[in-house]
């Protein structure tokens, strides 16, 4: 839709940037750092023109925004904005180990590097191990993630175990705050390794795609269900949790979905799976195009409009549910109102800017790869080292953290500084893939006309403004934002936002 | 006229006026062709520039009027960016410092043995410490281990 800005005669306004929503009646208008206006048509002519009268709502509304100049103002602005980009003060705190390429299971969406289970030299090694910690405590983050991938990384459980009590011995040596974090299918544990997760504080996140049919579709294991067994599995984590004492309210499995081409019909059937499971939290997520074959995009994969229509089904019938009393919210949702409705930086490495990319995170393959990030490394898997930043075989932190690699991607994804990102009202919101723009476009800095995961970004931004002029909506809304303290839990507090990627 | 077109048998020329696509814009577009055409790049008269797109495949004319499409889009593009980068390069160079300043490592790590000893306070983000950029042959000479670079670990 055209919309042409009225002429700006209003010399009293702080620098901002608007987007007309779809209906054509209302307009974002954003600061800096994020805070907003909601504006109709009307009122926003009014606004720049500089005729909206003090004693307006709407004036109210902008003044509170940090739209209109004043001295405190400016202080206020500056301070929201130094608040929301504590990212660049941090250093890489989140850590990929790849403890091994091979997998029991076979998801129909998965990526290229995946090996079957009997592999052999796709493992990491106890050596590469301890070297990959060499480095990762010479991060100069105090809080250090470690976060395990694979294939499934619980088929290497002995390194595993040997990465969680060598990193805590380091820790308490170094002073830093170590935490863990396990990205698996589940299905490999027995209670011996249950319980050691468990009593090592390492946080499980697990995935369940929907309701048995869809989930055993996507993610294939033989003749068995890899639904049935996950639930198995998160019933004796939870068994588990409260053998201890632990509160079942920050004590739990976390879960995600993967979005295939299948679950587009049935977004309330997938809510409900997780509202049925006692979650309090689903992570609708689209797929992404790394490593996977053309073939299989086209049989698993959808457009950006196709997702936004599901994942506007989904929010409203959370919505619904919230509602009626049932306490359950959207993870990527979340992370957005967390930055559109507070100051608070939620650091996830994907909505940031810069993005995560060597500056925030490193991925290391299991024989020792560095790569920017997990992305990185699929493309890698592809045949493309492109992201590949170093080699803990080779090299210390320094070498891999001033990797030409890791500037390229920060100052590509620096939306500031980027085509349409530098003028778009979601910016303060948003983030870049450089990864994303490679794989899709061979340039790391995209189209975003032509680009999905803009489409996807601006079209869950523009649903979440739309909702929250409904009456009574955003207190709800808000409710989505308060990221509770799992600390008694875990070693350190987990952010809501610590970005995982589930097999 | 700040665009004007020519096509041959194999072939489509495009004279662009610099004045409105400072000639790092055009020779970016240019470059995305490259996996496509044979390109060439004449200069014309003091401010223009011709580039020339030549289908590496036998080519209809309809296709290398698509081609020439195509490259006006990805000039609007490299236009953009260009614009966006030189207004934004104060912003840019403060965020992208900072970001890269607090992933530099602890002191120990950097002075550590085989590390280089340029500290983050002396660094600017398009500095090359390492010499990653210096040809292997230049940095080391022949006959040297690849790994002669390696650092150790605090
Ligand atoms: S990626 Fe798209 S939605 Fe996000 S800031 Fe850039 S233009 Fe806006
Ligand atoms: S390049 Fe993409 S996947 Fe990698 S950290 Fe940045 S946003 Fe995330």
């Amino acid at each position: 839709m055209s919309f042409e800005l009225p002429e700006v005669r209003n010399p009293g306004l702080m620098p901002f940037r608007f987007r007309l929503l779809p209906g054509g009646r209302a307009v974002v208008v954003t600061d800096l750092a994020g805070r907003f206006a909601i504006l109709s048509r009307e009122e926003f002519g009014d606004f720049v023109a500089g005729t909206l009268p003090d004693d307006h709502p709407a004036a109210a509304r902008v003044r509170n925004a940090g739209l209109v100049r004043s001295a405190e103002g400016e202080t206020d602005t500056v301070a929201a904005l130094r608040r929301r980009s504590e990212h660049l003060m941090r250093g890489p705190g989140l850590h990929i180990l790849i403890l091994t390429l091979r997998c029991n299971q076979a998801c129909v969406y998965c990526h290229a590097s995946r090996k079957g289970e009997g592999a052999e030299g796709v493992d990491m090694s106890q050596q590469t191990a301890a070297r990959v910690l060499d480095v990762v405590f010479a991060s100069p983050s105090p809080d250090l993630t470690l976060e395990f991938q694979g294939g499934e990384p619980t088929l290497n459980f002995e390194v595993l175990r040997f990465v969680v009590e060598e990193a805590s011995r380091r820790a308490s040596a170094s002073g830093k705050r170590v935490f863990f974090s396990l990205v698996s299918n589940l299905s490999p544990l027995d209670q011996e390794k249950i319980d050691f997760l468990v009593d090592h504080g390492v946080m499980v996140c697990s995935s369940i795609d929907g309701p048995a049919a869809l989930h055993d579709r996507n993610r294939r294991w033989s003749s068995r269900s890899a639904h049935q067994a996950t639930l198995a599995r998160i019933e004796e984590f939870r068994r588990a949790y409260a053998k201890r004492g632990l509160d079942p309210e920050l004590a739990f499995v976390n879960l995600l979905a993967t979005v295939s081409r299948a679950s587009l019909a049935q977004p309330e059937a997938l809510v409900d799976e997780y509202v049925r499971l006692g979650s309090k939290v689903v992570h609708l997520r689209s797929l992404n195009p790394f490593g996977m074959g053309k073939k299989i995009w086209a049989k698993e994969g959808y457009t950006a409009e196709e997702y936004l229509a599901f994942y506007r089904r989904a929010f409203d019938h959370i919505v619904k549910l919230n509602r009626a009393g049932v306490e359950i919210m959207e993870k990527i949702a979340a992370l957005a109102l967390t930055r559109i409705l507070t100051d608070d930086d939620p650091n996830y490495m994907d909505l940031r800017s810069p993005c995560g990319a060597g500056i925030g995170q490193l991925a290391y393959g299991y024989d020792g790869k560095v790569y920017t990030c997990d992305e990185g490394r699929m493309v890698a898997a592809m045949g493309d080292p492109m992201f590949c930043i170093g080699d803990v075989q080779a090299g210390g932190y320094a070498d891999i953290i001033r990797h030409p690699g890791v500037r390229s991607l920060c100052v590509a994804s620096c939306l500031e500084c980027l085509p349409g990102c530098s003028d778009c009202a979601y910016a303060p919101y948003c983030g870049v893939c450089p990864v994303y723009n490679y794989v899709q476009e061979g340039d790391l800095v995209a189209r975003w006309p032509q680009n999905d995961r803009c489409r996807i970004q601006m079209g869950i931004a523009d649903l979440l403004f739309e909702r929250l002029q409904e009456p009574g909506l955003e207190p709800l809304l808000r409710r989505w934002t308060i990221n509770r303290d799992r600390s008694s839990v875990y070693r350190r507090m987990m952010p809501l936002t610590t970005p995982v990627t589930c097999p | 006229m700040e665009i004007s077109r020519e096509t041959t048998k194999d072939s489509i020329r495009l004279e662009l006026d610099e004045k409105l696509f400072p000639r790092p814009v055009s020779v970016a577009a240019a470059y995305r062709f490259l996996d496509r055409c044979y390109i060439r790049l004449e200069r014309a008269g003091k401010q223009h520039l011709i580039v020339q797109l030549k289908g590496k495949q036998k080519i209809t004319k309809a296709s290398l009027e698509c081609l020439a499409e195509e490259f006006q889009n990805e000039l609007l593009h490299q236009l953009l960016r260009h614009q966006v980068a030189e207004r934004t390069a104060g912003l840019r160079d403060a965020i992208v410092g900072r970001a890269l300043f607090s992933a530099e490592p602890a002191p120990t790590e950097a002075a550590s043995p085989g590390g280089d000893s340029a500290g983050p306070a002396d660094m600017d983000y398009l500095d090359d410490p390492l010499g990653i950029a210096v040809p292997w042959e230049e940095k080391y000479g022949e006959g040297q281990d690849k790994n002669g670079g390696g650092q150790g670990q605090s």
